[in-house]
């Protein structure tokens, strides 16, 4: 079993519950036009496009309710509002995600408390959280297997094995700055490539020694943060999606380029767009599934960027620049063995 | 099939050359048993001799025969052609007893590519025999009659005049443009190449394997061309014209079954009906020859010229597996003089980063 099996079977629930289909269909209102055929009657298409780049899945869309008025002053168009019903479905999902990244880390803050900020992929925000049951909107016991696996996996353990006295040495401030600071220079490099001063750690970095078990540390929690958030990440597009976005031999156009490094696995994909893959942004999930020149390619992906190319001689296309995720949902695996 | 350059200065008699080179019984002998026929008989071996040296006789005179009897030596020197390299390629003599064609009687005055001309025979035919081996299409026989017009339409090479000439037909060929980019390649066709058809889709669903080797077309007011992208890992599925440029092929609605016979099986049907006439219809041939004010006279002398030019070399590209195409250029030269590589471009904004960073320290010191 692995965290992305278990996380599927979550969502495999999710799609039976009710309370999906509300928030499916408040999305969709956000997403799309309207026209004659999705009952839409108001365009807050822009509403849902600022939340989707915003990148923090339920969180994207109350941070713009909250922020509207910045934006706006920004010289951006009109934010549209939401109603306050549908805003309380929005916190609901919201909350329901924070549940499971804290459930998730409940092993390992209880043995390191200032983690819980540093793995929590929201905490960077700022957003107010609200303790807002979820019971009422799923059973919350179906997050057990999840919490399990998550808790059995070998970056966990690595870091539950981490003494206190050294992770005690930095704030939880500090760590999360740490944090974002690496994970920003990282994803700066693009995807087929890892910061120079990684790229030899294999050799550089001992096998023991305090400054070891620090840096060492510090990967596990960028991979762990990472995990949760491409977890919360699933869990998201399982309420707005009935089918992840594939790439596949229907779309691809050409994979123009493929490598591993130290931090993972690259993939930059050309496709024409033609199904739900049109509206892919930073942070989604998707499926990569393709066979060229005898070499298959069936991985999980996070879209670290993608670019949608429209030319009246070349017509439409899309690049979609992809980091592979583990069987864990790790897109920075690689940093979890060094 | 991948693309083969030869060079020569006649391309027309280097690809006699070439074939006559499978009129010698050591060289045909070797051929048959390189593909595994390794007991063929003299009697087969001298069919096939026989048959390409009479095929280069007859090509030979119809270059000087006039309109009167050119199209009959052309399709007896293809029927010669097919089936020597017919024989030579399956490795047995192929049983053909008749043409494998019917004409419809012409009507007095009616254009050529009026001219009906109805498959039958289907065990030994000629068309039948010929089209089991050089076309995947499947049975003609049933199809029911096919018009000199639907095979005019059908060769690239001559799109254009046919366009011209027919003011009511529908091409059965759309040009395609490559167009190559640093990342990938796309195809193109002139939106104005489905002027005659009311319906786009239906023109792509009658294109034998388009939507297994081809992403969905992309057609708007926006986009300047219909715009084609191969799927990847997909078969090339068009044809060539001399020039080189790619065509795809639209396949015959026939008794409600797509058909797409290849390019050499209609051009022989054409072949057929053009050189059946004029030996056995002179009182509807001659009348058109001397008295033709539509223009179609000119797209017929030119559909003989590509048969001629493009049919010995179909037959080539088939022997050498690959689209031998012939040029003036020499050969044997690359130049990739021009051509920038990554290290190159590295190399260069490695010199201009440290000379920019020296420039900066010089500044500051």
């Amino acid at each position: 079993m692995s965290i992305k099996s278990k996380c599927f079977e979550l969502t495999n629930y999710i799609e039976t519950t009710p309370f999906r289909e509300q928030i499916n269909y408040l999305i969709e209102s956000l997403t799309f036009r309207p026209n004659e055929s999705n009952g839409i009657t108001e365009d807050r298409s822009h509403f849902g496009s600022l939340a989707r780049n915003h990148g923090s899945q339920f969180m994207g869309y109350l941070i713009i309710d909250n922020n509207r008025k910045e934006i706006e002053q920004r010289g951006m168009p009109h934010v549209p509002h939401l109603a306050s019903s549908e805003l309380e479905l929005l916190s609901k999902g919201h909350a329901l995600l924070s549940q499971i990244v804290e459930k998730c880390t409940e092993k390992i803050v209880s043995k390191h408390p200032k983690l819980r900020t540093v793995l929590d992929p929201y905490s960077q925000f700022g957003y107010p959280s609200h303790l807002i049951p979820v019971q009422d909107m799923i059973d919350i016991s179906v997050i057990d297997p999840l919490v399990e696996e998550f808790n059995s996996c070998l970056l966990v353990g690595k870091l539950l094995e981490c003494p206190g006295s050294l992770i005690d040495q930095r704030t939880a401030e500090e760590y999360v700055q740490i944090v974002l600071s690496l994970t920003q220079r990282i994803n700066r490099c693009g995807v087929h490539d890892a910061p120079e001063d990684f790229k030899d750690l294999h050799f550089k970095l001992p096998t023991s020694g305090q400054h070891a078990i620090i840096t060492r540390a510090l990967f596990y929690f960028i991979c762990l943060r990472n995990i949760l958030c491409n977890i919360c990440q699933v869990i998201y597009q399982s309420f707005i999606n009935d089918k992840l976005p594939v790439l596949d031999k229907d779309n691809v156009i050409s994979i123009t380029e493929s490598n591993s490094h130290i931090i993972g696995e690259g993939l930059t994909i050309i496709s024409q767009p033609g199904g739900n893959e049109f509206f892919c942004a930073q942070g989604d999930l998707l499926l990569v599934k393709i066979s060229i020149n005898s070499r298959k390619v069936n991985d999980f992906c996070i879209v670290h960027g993608v670019t949608t190319n429209f030319h009246r001689d070349f017509g439409w296309k899309q690049e979609f620049r992809l980091r592979v995720v583990d069987e864990d949902l790790n897109s920075f695996f690689g940093l979890g063995n060094i | 099939m991948d693309a083969k350059s030869i060079f020569a200065e006649s391309p027309e008699n280097e690809q006699w050359r070439m074939l006559l080179h499978y009129s010698y019984p050591n060289n045909i002998k070797r051929c048959l048993d390189k593909n595994g026929f390794t007991d063929a008989s003299i009697e087969l071996i001298e069919g096939i001799s026989g048959s390409i040296s009479q095929a280069k006789e007859y090509y030979d005179a119809c270059k000087s025969a006039s309109l009167q009897i050119a199209p009959l030596l052309l399709y007896y020197g293809t029927t010669n052609l097919l089936y020597g390299i017919g024989n030579l390629t399956t490795g047995q003599i192929n049983r053909i007893e008749d043409h494998g064609m019917k004409l419809g009687l012409p009507m007095p005055g009616c254009r050529v590519a009026d001219l009906e001309i109805t498959p039958i025979s289907p065990v030994t035919g000629a068309l039948s025999a010929f089209n089991r081996i050089f076309s995947a299409s499947g049975d003609l026989c049933g199809s029911g009659s096919w018009t000199a017009m639907e095979v005019l339409g059908s060769v690239p090479d001559i799109l254009d005049d046919y366009i011209n000439c027919y003011e009511d037909a529908l091409p059965f060929v759309l040009p395609v443009e490559i167009v190559k980019q640093r990342k990938e390649f796309l195809e193109r066709i002139e939106k104005s190449h489905f002027n005659r058809f009311s319906n786009v889709s239906e023109v792509f669903s009658n294109i034998e394997k388009f939507s297994n080797n081809y992403l969905p077309y992309q057609y708007t007011d926006q986009i300047s061309k219909v715009i084609l992208r191969p799927r990847v890992d997909s078969e090339d599925i068009g044809i060539y014209s001399m020039s080189g440029q790619k065509h795809l092929v639209i396949g015959h609605r026939k008794n409600g079954k797509l058909i797409s016979p290849s390019i050499i099986i209609l051009m022989y049907m054409g072949l057929y009906s053009l050189g059946f006439v004029c030996r056995y219809k002179p009182e509807y041939w001659n009348p058109f020859i001397r008295n033709d004010i539509s223009g179609e006279k000119l797209l017929i002398e030119k559909y003989l010229y590509i048969c001629r030019r493009v049919i010995p070399n179909l037959v080539l590209n088939r022997l050498v597996g690959a689209r031998v195409s012939f040029v003036g250029e020499p050969q044997g030269i690359l130049d990739y003089s021009d051509i920038t590589t990554r290290e190159e471009i590295e190399e260069i904004a490695r010199k201009e980063i440290r000379k920019s960073l020296e420039r900066e320290r010089m500044g500051s010191s």
